[in-house]
């Protein structure tokens, strides 16, 4: 998994130098120059459609290089898009142009190989070094694909030649290390991944197969101060989670194995949502619902600062939307930054003013704020107003009362909310 | 210094004839096996039609060989066959003739079943001394009572076992441990074929995982069963009681008693899901333990698509080991039972991981091939997508993998020996049920496949017995008569052996319930201990070796077959 990040990152930067570029050549068309904001911008779909426009429109003798790169980048976007088969298609349209651009191979080799055609992808792979002998990137994508087939001395070899070619190259370290780690040669998986440290001494892959590597050696403590460095970096790591239950479990420490235990179990059943709403973002730029959606499962991941940032942008996108209101307040809430929680909050009623649960988290900042303690009893009426039927809600008016001294109102409430709890229908 | 160099290197010579003399010999025809599975397909591509079926080796007439039942599949619908003029596939039941050859009875004992058949697994659960065979189906599961005389009933229903869901892997075990054999049974998901929506690729049809069935309709993962034999030839169902609680898409189980507390234990394979591990508590119920045991996921906590399970004691600890198999891209995952503390995923270490990478798994068993007294691996391999080198450089049918088990400095290292024993020769085909026994009974184990839509094939184990084994049959009488989940432990001059008996494993298969333990060069078994399911123990010693024991839960040693 580390690697196939690892792969992302590559991949990104080639398209963001290429559209580099794009941005910066002059005499380009308009399309193309269009193509190329859309796809920093992010609207795929749309630079699809400008890059096409612009090879659509281009004459017989136009200049066949910067075709080539339009197909490239058509090609790169639908890769992004994970239409890998398009994609594909696109490079060899590239490549027929560009017979002698490395870089067109490569990013065929990434597309056959997230198909599983690795044979195809190897191909690739060779025909970029051989235009390009001392570029690293292809030695170490061909690592890649011999590490994903499980031919481990040919991996070896290839992220070697990379190594080779460009010592700097710290991915190739890592999967060195990730290699000697499933072979079992801790010693020198820990030398590669602290000669990719050397580059790189945050980097997330390099510090879960550390403390991978520390944990087979049940090395424990260097293993959980590992794992937790990760999690410094990425809180809702999966992976890193497992490895720290797992660990605490072996050392004897139930309680915190438990716990990670817990939340690596909310991880993994989240991850494949996260997945789904990532990739639909990705297709569907403009719909705030998607990124409403991220943020929820942020939320749920407990990243609330990722949580914050999409709900902001689904705001941006759709500033009508109640419910996202609410979602950024009850993140706010969560963080404990209550003033921000509240503004939050009153926006989404301001939207919509049945929102009930929005006035009840509202009457519950206000009492936790202990201030403004007639808003707080006014919400938390509208909410019980809304909907009598929610023990929550009579349980913050009880608070509220409890808090204003009114304790006969405060019992009645509190009985409503038993008597809700005890009901068949809860 | 020059003769020690010429003994070393006719010792090694020596070392690797021995090994290479072990050939699997394609046997199918001449022993009359003649078996096509058939699993219906349309061409809609209809998930069902991809999981194949299983198979199992027993003794159904008891005399003393093991005879083979196959489980098919069907037409997916009745209509099918009427509007196509098709009898419908059966269920078949060939009885070992003693001579290495085998006659198809299934008519006579009334067993071909003709519902759309998965999973099989055999026991005494009247403990008459007949083994009753238990069918799951996409649809009504079987129960077929062994009448004595060659011929069977179906009870499933009386039985209170006639479940209709889509059941896939069975075992026989005896949860309670109060003498009856009881039953679990996994399911699948619950499903419609007419409901099912396929994958479209590149504008091909294509088959469509569980998962997505599951995200784009009604369709839902399933729960299990586990039936408590009453011992009046019913059953009743115990599945919430007894603490199992989990729905999951469940392909296969593998049952043992990993922690050695005496009671059977229960791993269950789910397919793209987490596998689970239950421990029995001793008291008629199980505690979910997989989180902590490392039992349910890779070592970077990845659930796999698990297809088969099976334990056994690879590195001969006195614990056992478990070993999974999974879907392509993600390998055979083989877990170090660690004292019964935890699993350790070992698969890269161990050396079957890379190898099984790119292969889809099914079948997966222990067994000793060349009876060296080390518990090699079987993998079956098939992919799922009948298109998919449309797609991908894999192939449909797939070569099946055997790994050889090998010492050093008390290291256990797999390696792949598929082609020297003649397997990739036979072998390229739609692997799903594998099932092991000694067919022949000279001591080695044999191999029957049960190939998706194709034809089985039985493949004998030529030169196993180069090396010495022993057989035991184990019959018991306070203890289930089947001897399920009896333990047994061999000590030799070099080699301490511990194998309990098994009733479903790997997948959807079950295998020989006698015991077969490969001796190396050892010509007197030390000490040969018993742990019945009971709690009576037996131990014997000075036992020769090359036969076939029946031991017997009050009596001890029975006839013995050389």
């Amino acid at each position: 998994m580390n690697i196939l990040q690892a792969l992302r990152i590559v991949f990104i930067f080639c398209l963001s130098f290429f559209a580099a570029i794009g941005l910066f050549a002059e005499g380009l068309s308009e399309n193309y120059q269009r193509g190329i904001q859309y796809k920093n911008a992010g609207q795929y779909q749309k630079a699809i459609v400008s890059f096409d426009l612009f090879i659509n429109s281009a004459k017989a003798d136009s200049d066949k290089n910067l075709l080539a790169d339009t197909h490239y980048q058509i090609a790169s976007t639908y890769h992004v898009l994970e239409e890998y088969n398009k994609s594909i298609e696109s490079y060899k349209e590239a490549i027929v142009l560009n017979p002698n651009s490395a870089l067109y191979y490569n990013a065929l080799g990434i597309s056959y190989s997230e198909l599983k055609q690795y044979k195809a992808a190897i191909a690739a792979y060779e025909k970029a070094i051989e235009i390009t002998p001392k570029n690293a990137q292809p030695y170490y994508n061909l690592g890649l694909v011999y590490l994903k087939q499980g031919v481990f001395t040919f991996a070896v070899t290839a992220f070697k030649n990379a190594i080779a070619v460009d010592a700097d190259w710290s991915d190739a370290y890592i999967g060195l290390g990730e290699i000697y780690l499933k072979q079992g040669d801790f010693e020198n998986a820990e030398k590669a991944y602290l000669n990719a440290a050397h580059f790189n001494p945050s980097g997330m892959g390099i510090l879960s197969g550390l403390g991978q590597v520390y944990a087979k050696q049940k090395r424990y403590d260097l293993a959980i101060d590992t794992f937790d460095k990760v999690l410094s970096l990425e809180s809702d790591n999966t992976e890193a989670h497992y490895q720290l239950a797992q660990v605490y479990h072996k050392r004897g420490d139930r309680e915190k194995a438990a716990s990670r235990m817990e939340f690596f179990k909310l991880l993994r059943n989240t991850d494949p949502i996260l997945e789904k709403a990532r990739k639909w973002v990705k297709i569907n730029p403009d719909d705030p619902i998607g990124y409403n959606n991220l943020g929820i499962i942020y939320l749920t991941r407990k990243r609330y600062e990722k949580a914050i940032e999409f709900y902001s942008h689904a705001i941006d996108l759709s500033p009508n939307l109640p419910t996202t209101h609410y979602n950024l307040g009850l993140t706010y809430h969560k963080q404990g930054k209550l003033d921000l929680a509240i503004k939050a909050y009153q926006q989404a009623i301001t939207l919509d003013p049945t929102l009930a649960i929005a006035h009840n988290n509202l009457a519950v900042c206000y009492t936790d704020l202990k201030q403004n303690l007639e808003k707080a009893l006014l919400h938390a009426k509208t909410a019980t107003d809304l909907n009598p039927n929610d023990a929550n809600y009579w349980d913050t008016l009880a608070t509220v009362y409890t808090q204003l001294g009114l304790d006969n109102q405060a019992q009645i409430a509190r009985q409503k909310q038993i008597s809700l709890l005890n009901s068949p229908e809860k | 210094m020059r003769s020690f160099c010429l003994i070393l290197f006719c010792f090694i010579l020596l070392i690797s004839y021995t090994d290479a003399q072990v050939k699997f010999t394609d046997v199918t025809d001449n022993a009359g096996i003649d078996f096509l599975h058939f699993d219906g397909r349309t061409g809609e591509k209809y998930l069902i039609e991809t999981l194949g079926s299983g198979a199992l080796f027993l003794d159904y007439d008891s005399d003393g060989d093991q005879d083979l039942y196959i489980v098919n599949a069907s037409h997916i619908s009745p209509a099918d066959e009427t509007k196509n003029n098709l009898n419908p596939a059966t269920n078949t039941l060939f009885r070992n003739n003693g001579d290495a050859t085998f006659t198809d009875v299934t008519q006579i004992a009334g067993v071909g079943d003709t519902g759309y058949g998965v999973g099989c697994a055999a026991a005494d659960i009247n403990n008459d001394g007949f083994p009753e065979i238990y069918v799951t189906n996409f649809g009504i599961n079987r129960l077929y009572l062994n009448n004595g005389n060659g011929t069977f009933t179906d009870i499933a229903e009386n039985a209170g076992v006639s479940d209709k869901r889509w059941g896939t892997g069975c075992a026989f075990l005896d949860y309670d441990l109060d003498g009856y054999i009881d039953l679990y049974v996994v399911n699948y998901m619950q499903y419609a074929v007419h409901s099912e929506k396929g994958w479209i690729i590149r504008g091909v049809r294509t088959y469509c995982s569980p998962t997505d069935q599951i995200d784009k309709s009604n369709f839902k993962s399933e729960s299990d069963i586990l039936y408590r034999n009453n011992g009046d030839r019913t059953f009743t169902d115990v599945t919430e009681q007894a603490g199992i609680k989990h729905r999951a898409i469940g392909l296969a189980i593998a049952v043992g008693d990993y922690d050695n507390d005496g009671d059977p234990d229960i791993h269950i394979a789910n397919d793209m899901e987490p596998d689970l591990l239950y421990q029995n508590n001793g008291n008629g119920t199980y505690t979910d333990v997989t989180d902590f045991s490392g039992a349910g996921y890779d070592e970077n906590g990845m659930p796999g698509s698990g297809m088969g399970s099976a334990f056994g004691d690879y590195d001969n600890d006195g614990y056992l080991d478990l070993v999974v198999s999974n879907a392509s891209s993600y390998p055979a995952i083989l877990y170090q039972n660690e004292n019964a503390l935890f699993f350790s995923d070992i698969s890269y270490t161990s050396g079957i991981g890379a190898v099984t990478l790119p292969y889809f798994k099914w079948a997966v068993e222990f067994f000793d091939y060349n009876n060296d007294g080390l518990q090699d691996i079987y993998v079956s391999n098939g992919h799922l997508q009948d298109n998919i080198s449309l797609f991908s450089d894999a192939t449909y049918p797939q070569g099946d993998l055997l790994f050889q088990n090998t010492k050093n400095k008390n290291k256990y290292i797999f390696t792949n020996v598929s082609t020297e024993v003649g397997l990739s020769k036979h072998t390229m085909m739609v692997g799903r049920g594998a099932v092991f026994g000694d067919y022949d009974n000279d001591g080695d184990i044999d191999i029957f496949l049960n190939h998706s839509n194709q034809p089985a094939k039985l493949l004998r184990n030529d030169g196993g017995n180069n090396n010495n084994w022993i057989i035991i049959q184990t019959i018991g009488t306070k203890s289930n008569t089947s001897g399920i989940g009896t333990r047994i432990k061999i000590t030799t001059d070099d080699l301490n052996l511990t194998k309990e008996v098994h009733s479903g494993s790997s997948y959807l298969s079950q295998n020989d319930l006698r015991l077969h333990f490969g001796l190396n060069k050892n010509t007197v078994i030390d000490t040969l201990e018993l742990k019945w399911t009971s709690g009576k123990k037996q131990q014997f010693t000075n036992v020769k070796v090359n036969q076939i024991l029946k031991i017997h839960e009050e009596k001890g040693l029975m006839n013995a077959q050389q």
